[in-house]
């Protein structure tokens, strides 16, 4: 039995990792199996704003823990369609039209960009409130609102040329139709020109030094060798 | 930063399995032609699993999961964004087909780097959803110095031991000896060509970025289409889908994307900001041309052992900073041949998964070329004691064996 002792050490190890693989593997699983009760939506339903005379709707079947209208805005928690993983919350309104979303990430747990895409028909205005959870308001630098231009290609639109931002990030877009995308950048990262030379190009620098030692090293070692 | 709060744990966690896997294999497995084999397989399984850390675990990070308490995904938080800073945002350069698109910020694919600070980010300040600091030059300066060090430490070892292609290739080949089949060998002539079509390969496509990126560089727009810049500092103006010509024929994207879409956690972010309109998942990551390639290496690799790494530019670029001269003469990781324990048997370039034939044809010392990738199959398969060492450092980490019973002397035979 002396292969299972813990000074022999190596079977324990392996069962410690067999343990803990498992532990990883099902911890994964565990928060998807938590259903809640959720209202389901259909492309054909319409989320009207009576007072805006215009409408919200989804292209794809999907459902959300919540929705209500509040001050003409219909706040969607937890929204998520069939096709696709957990969207987030969502405030939209819609004012002398009808917008159709049909794709929409809150809560992106890869990049740093979270965006809406939609279809707009019927000229008028739209708010757009995406949830960034930042601690101060976002630059319109960080924000690309585009749209489908007649001949098939990407139009970008610049700040006040159809599009501004609130304070709270509420982004109102008017007189825009069509494929409308509002996309925000986190950059997370702010530029600042004055830094000195060294800290502006550490990396550079570091590189650079690494390279050097690495080859010094190298060279030495083979000096070494070719003496031994 | 608390440590509950970090990736280091997950990291820390991780490379202690990969350390005990280790251990594990060089204890346990007896198969002297197969150890080496095995510990390989092993390891790239897990530089899969470390270069693609982020993905895995990013779908996991909400709330309820244990990796919560990591914040957002290792991907963008790992290396790239958090510690090398709007510098070098887009993470270490490796010499492993690392693809960018899938893997984010940690270590990226140097090609895709090379390819985008010539063009569209050659003294842009707005990258993929990173602010850039640096200029192009300098970037592509940090890179070049990034993938030389990596050369002259471990030289083409990332190909045999770390890139996530090559483990496809060898998955392929496993699937091509559980049929029994066996795989056909290029001439040497051919052979050789396909070693120098890598470095065609380089020129082409650096030139290609050079063109694109001809009014960033030159003030001249020489492919309509190819202006940079737009309201708001926006990507307006790139031709998207030549932003990085050689991405386009690589095989590795679309597996990559595949992978990525068949474990439902394909990028939407990523494909939004790039290409709009009807079709444009495909019109972006999934080109027909990048389909076709990677079935035809597919193919190609079933039927030729690591087909793809004998015309692989990346592969290329780290022969040129690690068997050529003069960072031959200083590379760290090498494979040596004693000619006198060499009785010309031939083994070692029969094995060899990419038809290197210098441990066979050189009369001894450094045997390592350009084709070579350091898998040690040959030092492996060797029957004659320290006939083939791999050495790093000047320190012998794996050495030949008597395998073979007539090959072994009397008294060890006998005992």
């Amino acid at each position: 039995m002396a292969a299972l002792t813990a000074s022999n050490g190596n079977p324990v190890q392996s069962g410690l990792t067999a343990v803990i693989i498992v532990a990883l593997v099902f911890s994964c699983f565990y928060s998807f199996s938590q259903a809640q009760a959720r209202q389901v939506f259909t492309p054909s339903d319409k989320f009207s704003i009576p007072q805006l005379n215009g409408t919200i709707s989804f292209a794809f079947n999907g459902s959300f823990s919540s929705a209500k209208l509040e001050n003409d805005t219909w706040v969607f928690n937890d929204l998520r369609f069939n096709i696709s993983r957990p969207l987030g919350n969502l405030k939209v309104s819609s004012e002398n039209s009808n917008m159709t979303i049909y794709s929409y990430q809150a809560n992106n747990f890869f990049g740093r960009s979270v965006f809406l895409r939609s279809n707009v028909n019927g000229v008028g205005t739209q708010m757009v409130n995406l949830g960034l959870n930042v601690s101060k308001p976002t630059s319109p630098s960080e924000w690309t609102v585009t749209i489908l231009g007649p001949d098939g290609n990407t139009v970008f639109l610049a700040e006040n040329e159809g599009w501004k931002l609130l304070p709270d990030d509420t982004m109102v877009v008017t007189g825009i139709t069509g494929n409308l995308s509002i996309v925000h950048y986190n950059f997370g990262v702010n530029i600042n020109g004055n830094l000195p030379f060294y800290q502006a190009h550490s990396i550079a620098i570091i590189t650079g030094i690494v390279l050097a030692i690495t080859v010094a090293v190298a060279v030495v070692i083979k000096i070494k060798v070719r003496k031994d | 930063m608390s440590l509950v709060n970090s990736p280091t744990l997950i990291i820390l966690a991780y490379a202690l399995i990969v350390a005990v896997g280790i251990v594990a294999i060089l204890k346990f497995s007896k198969d002297k032609t197969r150890k080496i084999t095995s510990l390989r397989l092993f390891i790239q399984i897990a530089a899969v699993f470390a270069v693609f850390m982020g993905l895995l675990i990013g779908p996991f990070n909400q709330p309820g999961s244990i990796f919560y308490p990591l914040g957002i995904s290792p991907r963008d938080h790992l290396i790239g964004s958090e510690i090398l800073g709007n510098q070098f945002p887009d993470g270490i350069s490796l010499p492993i087909l690392a693809c960018y698109y899938p893997n984010g910020r940690t270590v990226t694919c140097a090609i895709w780097q090379l390819q985008a600070y010539i063009f569209p980010f050659w003294n842009y300040p707005r990258g993929y959803e990173v602010i850039y600091s640096t200029s192009g030059l300098e970037k592509i300066g940090i890179v070049i110095g990034m993938l030389v060090v990596a050369s002259v430490i471990l030289g083409r070892l990332f190909c045999g031991w770390l890139c996530p292609f090559g483990l496809y290739q060898d998955l392929l080949t496993r699937i091509r000896k559980s049929a029994r089949r066996r795989h056909l060998s290029f001439s040497e002539k051919t052979n050789t060509k396909l070693g120098q079509s890598r470095f065609i390969i380089i020129a082409i496509f650096m030139i290609l970025s050079v063109i694109f990126a001809s009014y960033a560089i030159l003030g001249t727009e020489v492919i309509p289409g190819t202006k940079l810049g737009g309201p708001q500092g926006t990507e307006a103006g790139i031709v998207s889908n030549i932003n990085e010509p050689f991405c386009l024929v690589c095989p590795m994207r679309p597996l990559c994307i595949l992978i990525e879409s068949a474990i439902g956690q394909m990028n939407y972010s990523y494909i939004s900001q790039i290409v709009y309109g009807p079709g444009w998942i495909s019109g972006f990551y999934l080109t027909s041309i990048n389909l076709a390639i990677l079935v035809a290496i597919t193919i190609l690799a079933l039927a030729y052992r690591r087909f793809w790494c004998r015309i692989c530019p990346l592969g290329g670029l780290t022969a040129l900073f690690s068997s050529f001269t003069p960072f031959k003469q200083i590379a760290l990781t090498k494979l040596q041949k004693d000619e006198h324990k060499c009785t010309k048997c031939g083994v070692c370039k029969r094995v060899c998964p990419t038809q290197a034939t210098a441990m066979y044809a050189q009369k001894g010392g450094d045997v390592t070329e350009s084709r070579c990738m350091l898998c040690a199959r040959c030092v492996e398969i060797c029957p004659y004691e320290g006939a083939l060492k791999f050495k790093f450092a000047g320190k012998t980490l794996m050495t030949s064996r008597n395998w073979l019973p007539e090959n072994k002397p009397e008294s060890s035979q006998n005992s």
